[in-house]
């Protein structure tokens, strides 16, 4: 009795297009698509409740044995479209979570990710959203559980963070809907290019560092304008079958920002 | 693939041929050097903010009281939900046997044919009626408790201490979890079983669940805890008889869990016990309100929703099989007559067996199944009360205490659901992985009340 | 009634003709699975060649089968012949690692995913290593998170055919008394001594000095601990000699070894941790450097599990795998730093 499906290489289309941004869209009738993506128990489905309220589905994502949650909302007269990631620790290993997370990432383009952070273990989470500055730089941390922190006596200064990562930060309580609304009032911010986000970049190793600015000018030669190249040629040099089978197909160009008319 | 893409990937594989041996694992410590760093300068720490969640979690994870206080815990909600469960549940019957009343007679003022009014009021309606007055209230009490309990914290800490005895049984800690969910409702403890990553593990924790009663068999356990356990104490001990009764049936079950894991992990599923890492999140202050709000909209009513979908059409069955005379003797009574040997041996009769297999759709439909297959449906009186139902089963249908027994370990133990064993077959994606957890409890169910059945018998009881 | 007959004509010459291509299918695999066992053998006896008594035996063939089959692997330019030595040529080699690297990484992902005893990997290895394409294989190590060895220690080949631990190994009891040296492979078969010197905390990668070396055993120092080891069971490990000692003595506590309420940190993660559960450790925390304290130990199961604070949240893990995170007693022993 087979105890679980052999690994079968994927089939090439199996992944193009990995994730239909115009098909979550749902041909206009959403404006934007956010992404919640954020540790296990950070009160990321908290968020993600508080935000869509009723208005959600929740299925499985394609091939796979992960809920998917999906939801929406309106907000400053836009529908905004919410897809809640699988909470992970990480974005760098293959395990079906932690795939769906990073690929989607990248290859749904959200028009902005918010990164829940649980302020109580600060350390711990900052791991996963440094990975999430890598992939794309539309991103919004809320800083969420403040109340637990300072019941705890930990004190987290919102602004010294958002300073050290280069993204906007926003305090929450989600379990009382403190701070949502300026939570979405930067979403929308960052969105419409109001607010300018300079995600901070991980060190690297010296030798990955020039591992990874080899590869950089090969992939932009092959796809001109491709935005964060840095963390293709990271996921490449790692064997990540997803962003090979991207380049072999050249999947990859779907990423390249259409130039604005 | 074009000759720029080849190149690309020819670049990567040689390039990393060049890098040191861990550089995976230097990539994660630079990630945490630089958390680390930025944590330093953005956090100030104000005493140590371990302190009293230590000390809750001492008390949790206590060598002498950790597992009574676990087991105490269960029974406590278990008691509240029996007790607060019976008042609106009599009122829910004496409501809506009210309106079949109603309704039938307004059948009649109307002339529709008097078999068509028994079809609809006194078959399907009925089955729904009772579904919906026994299974909701205790619903409405119990997942709020606890989903309460999950958003506190304490489950991770269920697993925690669990843990010992699931690795003795080759199984993970995590199937604790799933194990919970399960109480509410087997197929979304199947579900759940994707937290456990250790496909062997996961596979056990599926094949296992229905080991854990869900919320379809409680009214079951508790109207024979209430009937059978609690007549023979002093009325004001009676809830916590029944509460007892149902607690032992629970741990019967949870022992089946043990038992079967490790016999799996022995035969079928064999192999070590793998890797567990489980984080046990900081305790936090659930937001009732909410618990309440989505608790009801997410379990209660989807369960109740699908308990009355299923228990509508069965309900119409079970009368027409209660109405068509075949000679001098209903289909029931001829169907039971077949069953019963079987059911004599394993301490129970025909009828509860049929009623099982008329309830393969829904656990929640025995009782009505029962009842209607032993009165007849014409004939059938309104149960609602205790006494009524005490004097069918033992006066005119010989019930004993073994029967109370062997009926409770089978209901904790048989074959699980339709629904179940669907979500068996997508979680698993194998027809024969749905036939094992479907025919192994049942084959447990059995021989387990066949040895209680005849080692009573042999023992001189009933 | 021609009908019939012809009908049962047509019927057999079908299930003839579909035994045949089965049949033919069947052999078609069977060789492919000898040839490739061939090349396995002759990259185990790379540095001297192999004789074709030997290869025989190990195939269980008679000579002239094996002689064909040489033949056969001569003109595909994978063996070459040298006095009565077959060797592997570059390509033969390359080749066998091939096959080396599927049958390895196949063991990983079995001990990762079903948790078989070590003796059953190898059997059911032996099996696939001759089905995985090139493209399943790519896909696997990823999905396994990309390991360095497999479940015996054993170095896995990557895609280019190099190992990632080129040391040729001698056997522990060639060693001469008062040297440095560190574990490359541990042999294991048979399976009690093996179990011997996985007690006895010796896996690759385990530094030593070894004291005396004597025909009735091996007198060796293992931080801090001494041990003897029996000659049959020194012979089953390789090690590699090292110039010079080490510059600061390794750690040798794990997380499994400290009391509840001290803080330590961590200093590497055993070899023997690889993979998909290398990284989740890594992911949550328990990096080098990081600060770890022991808080909750598991009642019932003795300390199994134990609940560590680490950066910030408290993570259980089972005793196996705290024993394999190899730990350094911290200096200061005050509060996290904030």
């Amino acid at each position: 009795m087979k105890l679980l499906p052999r690994p079968k290489a994927a089939p090439a289309c199996e992944t193009c297009p990995l994730f239909p941004r115009e098909w979550l869209l749902e041909e206009g009738k959403w404006d934007y698509l956010v992404a919640l993506a954020g540790n296990p128990n950070t009160g990321k489905s908290t968020i993600f409740n508080a935000l869509t309220g009723l208005r959600q589905h929740v299925g499985n994502w394609p091939g796979k044995t992960v809920a998917r949650a999906e939801g929406g909302f309106s907000f400053g007269g836009k529908r905004y479209k919410v897809v809640d990631l699988p909470g992970t620790y990480s974005l760098l290993t293959m395990s079906q979570e932690e795939e769906i997370a990073r690929d989607f990432l990248l290859f749904g383009r959200p028009d902005a990710v918010i990164v829940v952070v649980d302020a109580t273990a600060l350390e711990r989470n900052l791991n996963l959203t440094l990975q999430v500055l890598e992939i794309t730089s539309r991103v919004v941390v809320a800083l969420n559980l403040m109340d637990e922190a300072r019941r705890r006596g930990i004190r987290v200064n919102p602004r010294a963070l958002s300073r050290e990562l280069g993204v906007p930060v926003v305090p929450t309580v989600a379990r009382t809907g403190k701070g949502l609304r300026r939570l979405l009032e930067t979403v929308e911010g960052v969105i419409e290019g109001r607010i300018a986000t300079h995600p901070r970049r991980i060190p690297l190793d010296p030798e990955l560092e020039k591992a990874v600015q080899t590869l950089v000018p090969l992939l932009l030669e092959a796809f001109p304008g491709l935005p964060h190249a840095r963390w293709i040629a990271l996921r490449l040099l790692d064997g990540d079958p997803s962003i090979r089978r991207a380049v072999e197909t050249g999947e990859l160009a779907r990423l390249v920002p259409e130039p604005v008319p | 693939m074009k000759p720029e893409a080849k190149r690309i990937l020819e670049t990567a594989d040689a390039l990393r041929r060049t890098l040191p041996e861990d550089f995976r694992d230097r990539l994660v410590e630079s990630l945490y050097a630089e958390a680390e760093a930025i944590t330093r300068r953005v956090v100030h720490l104000e005493g140590d903010p371990l302190s009293w969640e230590e000390r809750i979690d001492r008390i949790v994870t206590h060598p002498l009281w950790g597992l009574p206080l676990m087991v105490l815990g269960l029974a406590v909600i278990f008691w509240i939900t029996i007790v607060g469960a019976n008042y609106p549940s009599e009122l829910l019957a004496a409501v809506l046997f009210a309106i079949e009343d109603l309704g039938s007679r307004a059948f009649a003022a109307l002339h529709v044919p008097a078999i068509l009014t028994d079809f609809l009021w006194h078959g399907v309606y009925r089955g729904l009626a009772w579904v919906v007055s026994v299974m909701l209230p205790p619903m409405a009490i119990f997942f709020p408790i606890f989903t309460i309990l999950e958003d506190l914290g304490y489950l991770p800490r269920v697993a925690f201490n669990m843990d010992w005895l699931f690795k003795k049984a080759g199984a993970h800690g995590k199937q604790a979890l799933t194990m919970a969910m399960g109480f509410g409702c087997n197929a979304a403890g199947v579900v759940a079983t994707r937290i456990i990553e250790s496909p062997r593990e996961r596979l056990i924790a599926i094949l296992t669940n229905n080991f854990v009663p869900c919320n379809g068999r409680w009214p079951l356990l508790i109207m024979l805890g209430s009937l059978f356990f609690a007549a023979v104490v002093p009325p004001r001990f009676r809830s916590l008889a029944a509460t007892g009764a149902v607690l032992g049936a629970v741990l019967v079950g949870v022992f089946f869990t043990f038992l079967v894991s490790w016999l799996l992990s022995r035969t079928l599923l064999r192999g070590e016990p793998s890797a567990f890492t489980l984080e046990l999140p900081p305790y936090r202050r659930p937001n009732v309100l909410r618990i309440l709000y989505t608790s009801f909209i997410d379990r209660t009513v989807k369960i109740l929703w699908r308990a009355v979908y299923m228990a509508a059409p069965a309900g119409g069955l079970i009368w027409i099989l209660a109405n068509v005379q075949v000679g001098s003797r209903s289909l029931v009574q001829i169907l039971a007559g077949w069953l019963q040997p079987l059911g004599h041996l394993i301490g129970l009769d025909g009828m509860i067996l049929l009623a099982y297999i008329v309830a393969i759709p829904a656990n929640e439909i025995v009782i009505p199944t029962l009842i209607m297959g032993y009165t007849g449906a014409r004939t059938m009186v309104e149960l609602e009360s205790l006494e009524a139902l005490r004097h069918l089963l033992v006066d005119q249908q010989g019930w004993t205490l073994l029967t109370a027994v062997s009926l409770m370990l089978f209901a904790v133990l048989h074959n699980p659901c339709s629904t179940t064993i669907l979500t068996i077959w997508k979680e698993t994606g194998s027809k024969r992985w749905a036939a094992v957890g479907t025919f192994l409890p049942l084959a447990v169910a059995f021989a387990t009340t066949f040895v209680v059945a005849t080692l009573w018998r042999l023992l001189g009881g009933g | 009634m021609n009908f019939l007959a012809a009908g049962a004509l047509l019927a057999l010459a079908g299930l003839a003709g579909w035994w045949l291509a089965s049949g033919r299918q069947r052999y078609r695999a069977r060789r492919r699975e000898t040839l490739e066992d061939t090349l396995k053998f002759l990259a185990g006896h790379d540095a001297e060649g192999a004789t074709v008594e030997a290869l025989a035996g190990y195939l269980h063939l008679g000579d002239r089968t094996t002689r064909n089959l040489l033949d056969r692997l001569h003109r595909q330019g994978l063996v070459r012949l040298q006095g009565n030595r077959i060797l592997l040529t570059p390509e033969g080699r390359r080749q066998a690692t091939r096959i080396l690297r599927a049958h390895r990484l196949w063991e990983f992902y079995l001990s990762y995913t079903t948790d078989l005893p070590l003796q059953d990997l190898h059997r059911l290895a032996e099996k696939q290593e001759h089905r995985l394409t090139p493209e399943q294989l790519r896909d696997l190590a990823a999905r396994v998170g990309h390991p360095l060895r497999d479940p015996h220690g054993d170095p896995i080949p990557d895609e280019a055919g190099t190992l990632p631990l080129v040391a040729p190994g001698k056997p522990l009891t060639d060693v001469p008394a008062q040297t440095w040296v560190q574990v490359v492979h541990v042999e294991d078969e048979p399976a009690d001594i093996f179990a011997q010197i996985v007690a006895e905390g010796i896996d690759p990668g385990t530094v030593f000095l070894v004291l005396e070396n004597l025909p009735t055993g091996i007198h060796l120092r293992l931080d801090g601990r001494d041990l003897w080891l029996a000659p049959i069971v020194a012979n089953n490990i390789s090690v590699q000699v090292l110039p010079e000692a080490p510059p600061r003595p390794l750690p040798r506590k794990t997380l499994a070894d400290i009391e509840p309420g001290t803080w330590v940190r961590v200093a590497r993660i055993s070899p023997r941790i690889q993979g998909l559960l290398r990284r989740r450790l890594l992911d949550l925390g328990f990096t080098r450097g990081a600060r770890v304290k022991p808080v909750l130990r598991s009642a019932f199961g003795h300390g199994d599990p134990t609940a560590y604070w680490v950066r910030g949240s408290l993570i259980a893990l089972r005793r196996e795998q705290a024993r394999e995170i190899l730990v350094q007693e911290d200096s200061h022993e005050t509060a996290p730093p904030a």
